[in-house]
């Protein structure tokens, strides 16, 4: 991650008046058709965001299934303002509520940020409160992998809370069971087959995604014999 | 500054072993560059490994200043740069490009000419930048440019220096050609340079390879390139009649190759309707169409996966990979893919179609079989496979009932035939084989009745003019009925529920969701069922005041039947008679869809529907 930087000196507080927005209030910004068109654009529904995400890049999509693995944060809006940087539009890529506080995130290519603006942005947002940093994408590619193995769960998971599905009492009794089993596997906890197969791997991947039983996921994607293991906090509470 | 060969290797000592110079093949020079590449190979070890320079160059019988300059050639250079090693050993070999070192000539000191055009273009403020404008303008044509021309170019380069006083005793002045040649070569150079497409540096797809089904499914739609045709029955007569081609849309699933699934539209250019059909095909059972053709038949165990059970049909497909079609773009296509099917949905980057391969490459494979029909197109204007000229003016003898049969035949017998990649297994034996293997994500049953990709909502307000009933504006039409007949309900706004194909009625809800039940449109616009396209076609030529508006339907099956020779004419032809006839899968859709407070039973729909006859051209006639 590279850190902008916010260095509030006589200089840069003049260049302060060179930024403007209409609202810091985070709302995702309409796509225009063109960009649409033009751009590698990747359209998904999420959890942590209320309505579907429009990703200008493969990294942005990366970024945002990572932003939904990582526990620590509540909720993102993608391309959350518009500001005015020497009379010219630009939007940051993501507005995110990292362990309650808020900051922006931009992704680039290395080397494609002009450094005098990333100052100019990041004194901006410095003055507004908001901690703005930039990742390149090949960093954030390099979880590509593990990242593509999240999303079914993600998509399994956005839309049966956009159904409103209730899973508290089989997560509790898979909870249990795993419990009991110690080191358990996916096969163990849920029936192929079984009439409410879809609320049991509701309720698994719900305790999946809240890291109550943990998975690695880096190499290879979630199958019937992935080794389910209980979040040690939780291991001990019990 | 370049150093010498002794300080390269005091900083980089690992070049003192000729073990780790690189290797280059000699095979390729003549006898005496060999002889001459072994000689410095051998001095040059020699050297290193310590012995006298004197006494080598004594050996070889050369000076030892050319020794000297060897080893320089070799190891010398800017240490920040890697250097020259075995390459400096081929004799005559140019290693750097070469740049003038003395002043240009004038007629006071001649001297030669070489490298005076690059000098002149790394001296002369401007210079450069204002050919190198020359030949982008000329790489870009616009309308107050010029077709560039060695000649031309290089009046603009004598100009130039004209222009800034450059002395008349100097190179290019003092030579007979003005320096033509060198700016000959310029400019041809700098246009091959120009012509080089660029790579392109960005990520068009991901760098996983997905071998898990319905992690990603690409799906594309392609002009058939073949011509059908239809025969008309008219006046107890029949009349044979060519259409336009056909657009076929494809799903492809891209870890098994699978075919999911094929819609071939009868539009003028496919649109989001028919995008929305295929989507439905990837949840709904699929109907193989009842074999006409002589010799043709599905092979046994043919089908798409959807054909397979409901559990294949409840699986959720991670990301529908599309390009950038004005059909895929539209709001319904991405909100039933991100809501109602739950996937992940890409556009690729514009004219980048290798970021989906599989689907490019499955309409390069079924062209193969179409290619063979004798009313094909080929793939470009100058293919000789195309059907001649002469032809034209009588139908094909391929129908396009036949050519619809070939698609599906060719389509469904793809999935059951064993490929190499798969290690000899067919794609839909992989697919049972992962289904039976892997965990699936499903999708919610409580969805299942929602999936129709063909029911549309809107909202609007209800209406009333002086001594009219209430009514809602939908499509250039008015709907009236006694659900919307209660004076609270007027100028207010409510939603309306639609099945794209067939807008005889609409279901009318307030914005609170409760049911106020049915709209019907005017009786003139009842008589056969039509979709939105066709009410969209029949509004746009009235419009034109190509047809009457008092009975629009009637009068839009006479305009086409008038211009019937026109192929694009019959093929809409073709398309509305399906659509008028095509009323029992929609009537079933309705009643699942729209709630049971509809006027009539199915049961007495259907009977209501019987009686109805079929479409046929001959019926305007006999109305007349």
């Amino acid at each position: 991650m590279i850190q902008a930087t916010t260095s509030t000196d006589p200089f840069t507080l003049e260049a302060l008046a060179n930024t403007a927005s209409d609202s810091l209030v985070p709302n995702q910004q309409d796509t225009p058709r063109g960009l649409l068109q033009q751009a590698d654009c990747y359209l998904q529904r999420f959890i942590k965001y209320p309505g579907i995400v429009v990703c200008h890049s493969y990294a942005e999509f990366i970024h945002a299934i990572w932003l939904e693995m990582d526990v620590d944060v509540t909720s993102f809006v993608p391309q959350p303002f518009k500001l005015y940087v020497h009379g010219r539009c630009y939007i940051p890529d993501c507005y995110v509520i990292h362990k309650g506080q808020p900051q922006v995130i931009e992704l680039k290519a290395e080397g494609q940020f002009n450094v005098a603006w990333l100052n100019e942005i990041a004194l901006y947002f410095k003055w507004h409160d908001l901690p703005f940093s930039v990742i390149s994408n090949d960093a954030m590619l390099s979880h590509e992998t593990e990242a593509l193995h999240w999303l079914p769960i993600i998509q399994l998971l956005a839309q049966a809370n956009e159904i409103g599905i209730q899973t508290e009492k089989i997560e509790f009794k898979l909870l249990d069971k795993s419990y009991s089993l110690g080191t358990s596997y996916v096969g163990n906890l849920i029936t192929p087959g079984a009439t409410d197969q879809y609320l049991e791997r509701i309720a698994l991947y719900r305790l999946i995604y809240a890291h109550r039983l943990l998975v690695d996921l880096r190499y290879r994607p979630l199958s019937w014999d992935t080794e389910l293991s209980l979040c040690p906090l939780y291991g001990d509470n019990d | 500054m370049p150093s010498l060969w002794r300080q390269r290797l005091i900083a980089q000592p690992e070049w003192g072993v000729m073990r780790n110079w690189p290797s280059i093949d000699i095979s390729v020079f003549s006898s005496y560059q060999r002889k001459r590449f072994q000689q410095n190979f051998d001095a040059v070890k020699r050297a290193l490994q310590g012995d006298a320079l004197r006494d080598i160059a004594h050996d070889i019988r050369i000076h030892p200043s050319a020794l000297t300059r060897l080893l320089n050639r070799c190891l010398g250079g800017s240490l920040e740069q890697e250097p020259t090693l075995t390459m400096g050993l081929i004799p005559r070999h140019r290693i750097h490009t070469g740049m003038r070192r003395k002043p240009l000539s004038s007629n006071n000191s001649p001297s030669g000419h070489a490298h005076s055009f690059t000098y002149l273009l790394n001296t002369v403020s401007g210079l450069k930048q204002h050919l190198t404008k020359i030949i982008k303008h000329a790489k870009q044509p616009s309308r107050r440019g010029q077709n560039i021309t060695p000649k031309a170019f290089h009046s603009a380069f004598i100009q130039y220096l004209r222009g800034t006083n450059w002395p008349q005793d100097l190179y290019p002045f003092n030579v007979s050609s003005l320096g033509y040649e060198s700016a000959r070569k310029y400019l041809k150079q700098k246009q091959i340079e120009q012509g080089i497409p660029k790579l392109c540096k960005r990520i068009i797809s991901s760098t996983q390879v997905t071998s898990r089904y319905l992690s990603s499914v690409e799906i594309d739609a392609q002009t058939i390139d073949c011509h059908g045709a239809v025969t008309v029955a008219l006046n107890e007569d029949y009349e044979d009649l060519r259409i336009s081609r056909i657009h076929l849309l494809q799903a492809r699933d891209v870890g098994t190759g699978c075919v999911l699934g094929y819609i071939l539209s009868l539009t003028p250019t496919y649109t989001a309707d028919d995008v929305l059909a295929l989507l439905s095909l990837l949840v709904r059972p699929w109907k193989p169409i009842s074999l006409t053709a002589p010799g043709l038949s599905y092979p046994p165990g043919g089908c798409f996966p959807a054909e397979l059970g409901e559990e294949y049909r409840q699986l959720m497909i991670g990301m529908i990979r599309m390009d950038n079609a004005l059909a895929h773009l539209a709001h319904k296509v991405r909100s039933y893919i991100c809501n109602t099917l739950g996937a992940s949905l890409n556009f690729g980057l514009v004219k980048q179609p290798k970021g989906r391969n599989t689907i490019e490459h499955a309409f390069a494979k079924l062209n193969i079989d179409i290619h063979r029909l004798p009313s094909t197109t080929g793939s470009h204007s100058q293919d000789p496979v195309k059907e001649p000229t002469r032809h034209f003016k009588k139908a094909p003898l391929v129908s396009l009932r036949v050519l619809e049969e070939t698609v599906s035949v060719i389509l469904a017998e793809h999935n059951i035939r064993p490929v190499g990649n798969l290690g000899g297994q067919s794609p839909l034996s992989q697919v049972r084989y992962q289904c039976a293997q892997h965990l699936f994500a499903i999708r919610p049953p409580s969805i299942k009745n929602n999936l129709n990709a063909f029911i549309g909502d809107r909202f609007v307000t209800i209406q009333q003019d002086k001594n009219h009933t209430p009514h809602i504006h939908f499509e250039g039409v008015r709907y009236r009925g006694d659900s919307i007949q209660q004076a609270m309900l007027v100028r207010t706004k409510v939603n309306i529920q639609f099945d794209r194909r067939d807008i005889r009625r609409l279901s009318v809800n307030t914005l609170k969701g409760e049911s106020l039940g049915y709209v019907y449109a005017p009786k003139t616009w009842q008589r056969f069922p039509h979709s939105l396209t066709t009410r969209k076609y029949i509004n746009r030529i009235i419009r034109k005041s190509l047809i009457e508006r008092d009975d629009p339907l009637s009068g839009y099956f006479n305009y086409l039947l008038k211009h019937r020779r026109l192929p694009s004419h019959a093929l809409e032809m073709v398309r509305v008679y399906r659509e008028s006839i095509d009323e029992n899968d929609k009537v079933s859709v309705l009643e699942n869809e729209i709630s049971s407070t509809a006027l009539l039973t199915a049961q007495q729909r259907r009977n209501v529907l019987k009686k109805i006859p079929a479409w046929k051209p001959d019926m305007i006639n006999r109305r007349k």
